[in-house]
């Protein structure tokens, strides 16, 4: 129990320090619906053109508002030796891990919620009864993007090109969590629930994929120098 | 007197099979003189895959018996796995553009293959990246295991979902759709290929082991 105690323990902290200043969840919701205004921008006008586009510029601009999170949150946990702290103080480690992962989760999803908010409002979505179904598919797009994320950015830690490396190691490995979630919208705006419920399962089974590779692999990822 | 010539003596064997392969053998009868790129970008693409495999066997044995040999194979091979990847994605572009008339499509063996290109080369970078010799190891590793996922995928993507890339014509069930004579000489590539891998991965090894020697003579001298 300890390592699920802990992670929830580890999961609350993040949260906590995040919804104090919301540095990173403003930030970041700036940043992609920038993302979601240039593009739109970029290959409008015409609305048909952008409502066929909705699915994979959400899901782009949630992406890479994700990598600019997840940075942020590193960077917290670097200061003033923090992490090394944590290292030696639990009993299970993983739980570093899986602590992480809950809370991008959670910051994510709220997110990848607020774009698509803005995305129906910008992009002229229709709101359909489909639509109820987006959170769900919403939540466990951002806990694959999280489980992988969360493995990734130890990773790339210690490397001197980060801001170059995280995207290059991370965006590769959410190429079938970007296919789930973009197929997943567009079956919903079609009003295709079954799609959408078939690709949400997909998010599901990446979620176990990501961390079981996490819980196997974080120990020999994150130990500091 | 052969090991020392081995890299010539490499290069005439390559040489000749893709000579064969251009001139010798009968043109395809449908796709004409386009079909001879086969016989570089099917070898290529082979021993990608392995070259992918090797690294991750390295990377396995890396993570397993911590000896930096295993990473020297890992780095190396992943090394040659990208330049073959590249060459994969050049010469299918040059096919594509004859045959198709477009030099890219978004088919799911050209997407996939593109991943593994961006995967390794994030592999290489993080290896550039990170000074530590036994921190870049380690976590080269890890990536060297989780990268090797895309590859089963790449092959099996042909099959698994409908594109314009044609199916396996060698590697699967059943024999073989392919003419003799065609298959012989695309064999013959293969294996030309596969000695000039053996070759270089063997020197890139020679070289990582120099660099980590220097290395150490360079910290025990500061």
């Amino acid at each position: 129990m300890t390592l699920v105690t802990d992670s929830l323990i580890l999961a609350r902290k993040d949260l906590r320090i995040e919804l104090r200043t919301r540095a990173a969840l403003a930030g970041t919701l700036v940043l992609g619906a920038a993302a979601l205004v240039m593009v739109g921008l970029a290959a409008g006008p015409g609305l048909g053109r952008l409502r066929d586009l909705a699915p994979s510029l959400t899901a782009i601009a949630a992406l890479f508002a994700s990598l600019a999170m997840v940075d942020r949150l590193d960077a917290i946990d670097r200061q003033n030796e923090a992490f090394e702290g944590l290292w030696l103080g639990l009993e299970d480690r993983r739980a570093i891990y899986l602590g992480k992962m809950l809370a991008l989760t959670v910051l994510q999803s709220m997110l990848g919620l607020a774009l698509w908010l803005l995305a129906i409002v910008l992009l002229d979505i229709p709101v359909v009864s489909g639509l109820l179904w987006l959170p769900a598919l919403v939540v466990f797009g951002a806990s694959a993007a999280a489980a992988a994320t969360a493995l990734v950015v130890p990773l790339v830690g210690g490397a001197d090109r980060r801001t170059v490396l995280l995207p290059v190691v991370m965006l590769p490995m959410l190429v079938p969590t970007l296919l789930a979630m973009v197929n997943g919208s567009r079956a919903l705006i079609d009003q295709d629930p079954a799609g959408a419920i078939g690709w949400t399962v997909v998010l599901i089974a990446e979620t176990a994929l990501f961390v079981g590779l996490g819980l196997l692999a974080y120990e020999a990822v994150a130990t500091p120098e | 007197m052969l090991a020392r010539h081995s890299g010539v003596v490499v290069t005439l064997i390559v040489g000749a099979a893709v000579a064969f392969g251009l001139v010798g053998v009968p043109a395809d009868r449908l796709q004409g003189d386009a079909q001879r790129i086969m016989y570089v970008h099917v070898p290529a693409a082979w021993l990608a895959y392995l070259a992918f495999f090797v690294t991750f066997i390295g990377s396995l044995g890396y993570m397993l018996r911590r000896d930096l040999r295993f990473d020297r194979l890992a780095a190396s091979s992943a090394e040659l796995g990208l330049l073959l990847t590249g060459a994969v994605i050049a010469s299918g572009a040059l096919w594509g553009k004859v045959t198709w008339g477009i030099w890219w499509d978004w088919d799911p063996r050209l997407t996939t293959t593109a991943v593994m290109f961006v995967v390794y080369a994030g592999y290489v970078l993080l290896r550039m990246s990170i000074v530590e010799r036994v921190r870049r190891a380690r976590l080269a590793a890890v990536l060297g295991i989780i990268g090797f996922a895309n590859v089963p995928v790449v092959h099996l993507s042909v099959l698994w979902w409908r594109g314009l890339h044609q199916p396996p014509t060698v590697l699967r069930p059943g024999s073989p759709t392919i003419a003799p004579i065609l298959l012989a000489t695309l064999l013959a590539n293969v294996i030309a290929f596969t000695l000039a891998y053996a070759w270089l991965l063997r020197r890139r090894i020679a070289l990582e082991t120099a660099r980590d020697a220097a290395q150490t003579r360079l910290d025990s001298a500061r």
